[in-house]
């Protein structure tokens, strides 16, 4: 059963674009990511014009995100004071980063350069990520032999050098829900940080905001995935706003049928992350992240079938 | 002396009008079924047929494309480092045609000559001729004008189906017919279907017809939304998706631990 979009100018499959919806809704309702790294080249692929791809896509993670965000609410996952502060920090790094970009292009080269740092980051968040679970359930399965959980003097030091330092900064707050104290300035200046990372790379930044939750700021994994989508939800909206606005790139019916199968599949996607446990769903996004990156590196090492296309997406 | 001056006007006159007058009363006639393809929620492209006649035998090609020539501006893909495959700049086609199509009922260089295939440009090659490329060095032309049809043929715009055209011959000259399907991703817009009738490899006739493809009911008017009041129809999408999600969030319902 065909459907035609008015600003996509294509007729698809209705049932291939709820099923693309479901998948991407669940990663999303598990991971606390958007999806956007993944949906934008699966929606390219099956012939919606870039631009209409990356406009329309976050058009729908503004579905699937408050969709999880409702998920993780109610099971008490989102922190809306750390989220807040993010947010801030999110919005300033991503005006910061379209200027830098403009400054790239201007240098020349910035296809490449952009690719590169999507491809290194990417690389980077998911082995450490992965190595990093790993090592963790190791622990745990040796919890019963106290010599095999021992951590290094050096990892101790460092660890306590990075938390004294952490702690002298001023501004100090409470986040109860996750249980963790930090100046207001870290959250800010970590959202920044992703904020210019997202906009350079043209990504939402939920897989870079993840990892900076979970390893800078120490908050749970549960809370992490409620409290990114909390975030998420608030920079789509803008992102779908301006393009909608400026570029006439989103296609709402096309939007309607991912969000029939993601606003779903962010539900189904919180129920089964509560039935596992943290560093199994570190793993598994790592994974799903380390599976992206070579993807990216195999597509952009092969000669593509086709040399020319149409200008816009990501 | 005024009654000669009137006979060589009138002379004069006959002469220019039978000089203007084609050799032979035109007789190539063709009609599209359908000529207006409306594009609704379910429209996935269309099936048609163009089918005509002639009082003499011929063979026939038959071109659809737009009226409009632009410039088309694309992305160029290159080797960056010996390595990496990505885009490394733009190249421009001028003028060229967004939807470019021909049928015909043998191979072209059989039934056309060269001279002729130019002046009315048929064929691919007939179309790059006048075309200006710029973003790659002229060394090039050919590999990217190989490229561009690639890329256009993928997207279903340009086609060139030979032997796609059935002729019948009689006694009464010859009949034509094709059958064909229009793809769904050809743009909403006007298209000039042009009829060629070809005989000893020179076009003896030519005749046209428009297809309009237009977008209609409420697909139109969310087309209409999105270009006239973007800042109302993005707010819509906005809305739509937050509904959606919390409506979905609420339906799924759930232990709270508020």
């Amino acid at each position: 059963m065909y459907i035609y979009l008015p600003i996509a100018l294509t007729s698809v499959n209705i049932f291939l674009i709820v099923g693309l919806g479901l998948m991407v809704g669940l990663l999303s309702g598990l991971f606390g990511v958007g999806g956007g790294f993944l949906m934008t080249p699966l929606l390219i692929m099956i012939g919606i014009p870039p631009t209409v791809a990356a406009a329309t896509d976050a058009n729908q993670i503004v579905a699937a995100s408050s969709s999880g965000v409702i998920a993780h609410w109610r099971l008490g996952n989102v922190d809306f004071k750390m989220g807040l502060l993010l947010l801030i920090g999110g919005f300033t790094g991503g005006a910061l980063g379209v200027h830098i970009i403009k400054i790239l292009k201007a240098m020349g080269n910035a296809n490449f350069l952009i690719k590169i740092t999507y491809v290194v980051m990417l690389g980077l968040v998911g082995g450490f990520m992965f190595v990093e679970s790993l090592i963790a359930l190791r622990k745990s399965k040796h919890k019963d032999n106290p010599g095999a959980t021992a951590i290094s003097s050096g990892e101790m030091v460092v660890e306590t050098k990075k938390r004294s330092f952490l702690r002298s900064l001023p501004f100090q707050v409470y986040f109860e829900k996750s249980g963790v104290s930090h100046s207001v300035i870290v959250p800010v200046a970590l959202g920044m940080l992703v904020g210019i990372l997202a906009a350079i790379m043209g990504v939402g930044g939920g897989f870079l905001m993840v990892p900076v939750m979970l390893y800078f700021l120490r908050m749970p994994m549960h809370v992490v995935v409620g409290t990114s989508l909390f975030q998420i939800m608030f920079t789509c909206t803008e992102v779908t706003f301006l393009q909608a606005y400026a570029n006439h790139t989103v296609d709402f019916i096309l939007a309607i049928l991912l969000l029939l199968g993601s606003t779903f599949g962010a539900q189904m996607g919180a129920r089964i992350g509560r039935r596992l446990k943290g560093d199994q769903l570190k793993i598994l996004l790592s994974l799903i992240i380390l599976i992206i990156t070579v993807k990216m590196l195999l597509s952009i090492v092969m000669k593509p079938d086709i040399l020319l296309s149409y200008k816009g997406g990501h | 002396m005024m009654g000669r001056k009137k006979l060589f006007l009138f002379v004069f006159i006959v002469a220019i009008l039978l000089i203007r007058l084609p050799k032979a009363q035109a007789t190539l006639s063709f009609k599209v079924v359908p000529n207006y393809i409306p594009i609704h929620f379910f429209y996935n492209g269309k099936d048609f047929e163009i089918s005509g006649h002639t009082d003499y035998t011929a063979d026939y090609i038959i071109i659809i494309k737009d009226k409009s020539e632009k410039k088309l501006v694309l992305r160029r893909k290159g080797k960056v480092k010996g390595l990496f495959w990505m885009n490394v700049g733009e190249i421009s086609f001028e003028p060229i045609p967004i939807v470019y199509m021909v049928f015909t009922d043998k191979p072209i260089d059989k039934i056309l000559n060269k001279e002729e295939q130019k002046k009315y440009g048929i064929g691919y090659t007939a179309l790059f001729d006048g075309v200006k490329i710029e973003g790659v060095p002229e060394s090039q032309r050919t590999k990217w004008i190989r490229e561009f049809i690639k890329f256009k043929e993928h997207l279903k715009l340009y086609r060139q189906n030979i032997n796609s055209i059935k002729v019948e011959t009689g006694k009464s000259g010859s009949d034509f017919i094709l059958h064909t399907h229009w793809p769904f991703q050809v743009p909403p817009d006007n298209y000039t279907v042009t009829v060629y009738a070809i005989k000893n490899g020179q076009i003896v006739e030519t005749s046209t017809n428009i297809i309009k493809v237009q977008k209609v009911g409420l697909l139109k008017k969310i087309t209409e939304l999105a270009l006239k009041k973007p800042a109302l129809y993005g707010i819509i999408a906005i809305l739509i998706a937050i509904i959606a999600g919390l409506g979905v969030g609420m339906i799924f319902g759930g232990k709270s631990k508020h």
